[in-house]
């Protein structure tokens, strides 16, 4: 493995079944993650962008071993982590850590914020009690929650939305992990303390030296953090580049919608790319492209045969029989090229 | 004479640690064929404020003061029985998640046609049945989806049957409070497409609350921003969004990361007050990068600038 990769991500999959059993209704098979390949490097950030059901939050939990997958390969460090046993995984999980979305489900509602911190010391045994308290302490004073020892002994409830998420945050952080994936940190924080909790993010990142997949919907805040982004759809990467790159000249059809449907206070009266109705049923994927049925390029071929992720020029990756030419979307923006068909 | 006139209301959330003052003397003017973008972060007040149009306001909440003037009448003044008369038939409303405002065991068309029961439009199940299918059709979903229950449709299409439901009466005003916060962005788009085209079709007036001022500003004659139960701005949205006149507004325009703004993002310092003990002064001062001495001690009143309202001791002295 080349240096300065921590995480080699090859061909992953995890499809879910529901129903089936008894009483269990029709038996369906949901492939929320179809084949993901990516490389993650040190110090780096992937920003992992899809809509609801695209399968970005399972492939990050997948990644950390939070769920077993069903094919593919892990690679974390060089080490095959794909079915290591839970007793061989344990002394490798304080490297790794995980943040999600909505703060307060991630903590316990009866526990001082303080101990919360101090708990994957202790767990991992990696400090004494006392000492966990300490460094529990100093983190507080990092995440901006001071004086610390009066937010230690709070409970969630008594926290607003962006100081339970600092929690989080410094919670996963106490422990130094090489690797974090944080799931949609700021789409449950008020506008106007996200900026805060994303310089957080970055400044532990810059002293870590933090691998991060950050999960978001949102191409605007993935802009903010991201040195690449992937866009997902149906399971499956569908582009993939540098962050700029990929979102000024989008190669993907389904990116380029994404990138027009975003709401914009300084392109108010932008051309939106449209594509028809909405993501398919992971239980049941299109043939051929799993975005054809939407997309206003698609071909016969398109139908048939499903394009696989390949090498576009200077990094780019496109999963397209029928991409879009270098420079579109200045040009989109401008107002030539044919809107697609109704 | 503007549709809607609200003056000097108050909305209060009696709870045993305290009234909790969600609304704090809002006074605002909507004209008809307006779209006005109401803009706030959570504990603003925007979701109180379209509750109270619409005298929804559950307890312990209720209108503690002021008027809230539609169309010559004065809502607050209304009985439950001439307010249900106005619901749903002058004034529609759309809420952030289609799924709770659905029942899971009922077919669209029947949840649809009970408004036309209710206000007496359709006289039997069948005939409202009938209208619920014109209406789903106005909103871009087959007619025969009357028959379909909501789990069979994606969040998009909840959507859009809800908003069938909130303008098959026509209204002269829907208001939408957060109406694509659960959906993806496409679907957004799609969304605020079908609401743009059901208001110019039917001349309706919108009211959008929402926490995004880039959604705000896209479609928006006019935008109001909301601070700790106040209005603290409102005017044209060009004049807001291009020369924010109060530092809470210009500081929510450069939190909005957006994918043509600038890749650094600022936001603002501090948190929200709590709304049973709010700041004396101006209740931003706290949070504030330009605040005085007076913005401590005095309240800033909302006063009119040109063709905008603000509540700003700062913006008033620039003037």
């Amino acid at each position: 493995m080349p240096a300065g990769e921590i995480l080699v991500v090859e061909g992953l999959k995890k499809y879910f079944v529901k129903g089936g059993g008894f009483l269990g209704g029709p038996r369906r098979v949901i492939k929320a993650v179809d084949g993901v390949s990516f490389t993650l490097r040190k110090g780096e950030t992937i920003g992992l962008v899809g809509e609801s059901g695209s399968g970005k939050t399972t492939t990050g939990r997948l990644v950390l071993r939070l769920l077993e997958p069903d094919a593919g390969r892990i690679l974390f460090e060089g080490v095959d982590i794909t079915h290591l046993p839970e007793s061989k995984l344990r002394p490798m999980r304080p490297r790794m850590q995980m943040i999600y979305q909505d703060p307060y489900w991630s903590l316990n509602p009866r526990k001082p914020v303080g101990e919360a911190i101090a708990e994957p010391l202790i767990v991992h045994r990696l400090a004494s009690r006392s000492e966990a308290r300490e460094r529990a302490l100093e983190l507080l004073e990092r995440v901006g929650l001071t004086p610390p020892e009066d937010f230690y002994w709070r409970i969630p409830a008594q926290l607003s939305g962006g100081q339970r998420q600092r929690v989080v945050i410094a919670r996963a952080m106490i422990l130094k992990p090489e690797l974090l994936v944080a799931d949609e940190p700021v789409s449950m924080v008020d506008v106007s303390m996200r900026a805060e909790i994303l310089r957080l993010l970055k400044d532990f990142q810059r002293e870590y030296g933090l691998a991060m997949i950050f999960i978001t919907h949102d191409l605007s805040v993935a802009r903010l953090v991201a040195d690449r982004i992937m866009v997902m759809y149906l399971g499956r990467i569908v582009e993939a580049g540098p962050a700029e790159e990929v979102l000024r000249d989008p190669r993907h059809p389904y990116t380029a919608a994404l990138i027009t449907a975003a709401p914009s206070v300084r392109r108010r009266r932008r051309r939106r790319y449209e594509i028809r109705g909405e993501i398919a049923d992971p239980s049941n994927i299109p043939p051929g492209c799993r975005f054809h049925p939407r997309c206003p390029r698609a071909t016969e071929r398109c139908s048939r045969e499903e394009p696989s992720l390949a090498e576009a020029g200077d990094g780019r990756l496109v999963a397209c029989h029928n991409p879009l030419p270098r420079g579109w979307l200045a040009k989109w923006l401008e107002g030539e090229g044919q809107a697609p068909e109704a | 004479m503007a549709l809607l006139e609200i003056r000097d209301l108050r909305v209060y959330y009696y709870t045993l640690l305290g009234a909790v003052r969600a609304v704090d003397g809002v006074s605002l003017e909507v004209e008809r064929g307006e779209w006005v973008g109401v803009v706030g972060e959570s504990g603003s007040g925007k979701s109180t404020l379209a509750l109270a149009i619409m005298r929804l306001v559950p307890p312990p909440g209720r209108i503690a003061g002021g008027s809230i003037v539609f169309d010559g009448v004065d809502l607050t003044r209304l009985s439950e029985g001439e307010m249900r008369r106005i619901r749903g038939r002058r004034i529609g409303m759309v809420f952030q998640d289609p799924m709770a405002s659905l029942d899971p065991v009922r077919r669209i068309g029947d949840q649809i046609g009970d408004v036309f029961l209710e206000h007496g439009v359709a006289s039997s199940r069948e005939e409202a049945r009938r209208l619920a299918g014109e209406a789903l059709e106005m909103a871009g979903l087959p007619r025969d989806w009357v028959d379909r229950y909501p789990h069979q449709l994606s969040g998009g299409q909840r959507q859009r049957a809800l908003i069938a439901g909130a303008v098959a009466l026509k209204p002269e005003l829907l208001i939408a409070d957060e109406p694509t916060t659960a959906l993806d962005v496409i679907v957004q788009a799609k969304i605020m497409d079908l609401i743009e085209e059901l208001k110019r079709e039917l001349g309706m007036t919108v009211i959008l609350i929402t926490h995004d001022i880039s959604l705000a500003a896209e479609r928006s004659t006019r935008i109001a921003v909301m601070y700790a139960g106040k209005l603290v701005e409102y005017g044209p949205v060009d004049a807001v969004v291009e020369d924010p006149l109060h530092p809470y507004t210009r500081g929510l325009l450069e939190s909005a990361p957006d994918l043509w703004g600038e890749k650094r993002l600022k936001g603002i310092p501090g948190y929200p007050p709590d709304l049973r003990r709010p700041p004396r002064g101006c209740r931003f001062h706290p949070r504030c990068p330009v605040a005085m001495e007076k913005c401590r001690e005095e309240e800033p009143p909302l006063v009119r600038v040109g063709d905008r309202l603000v509540a700003c001791h700062r913006a008033l002295m620039r003037r």
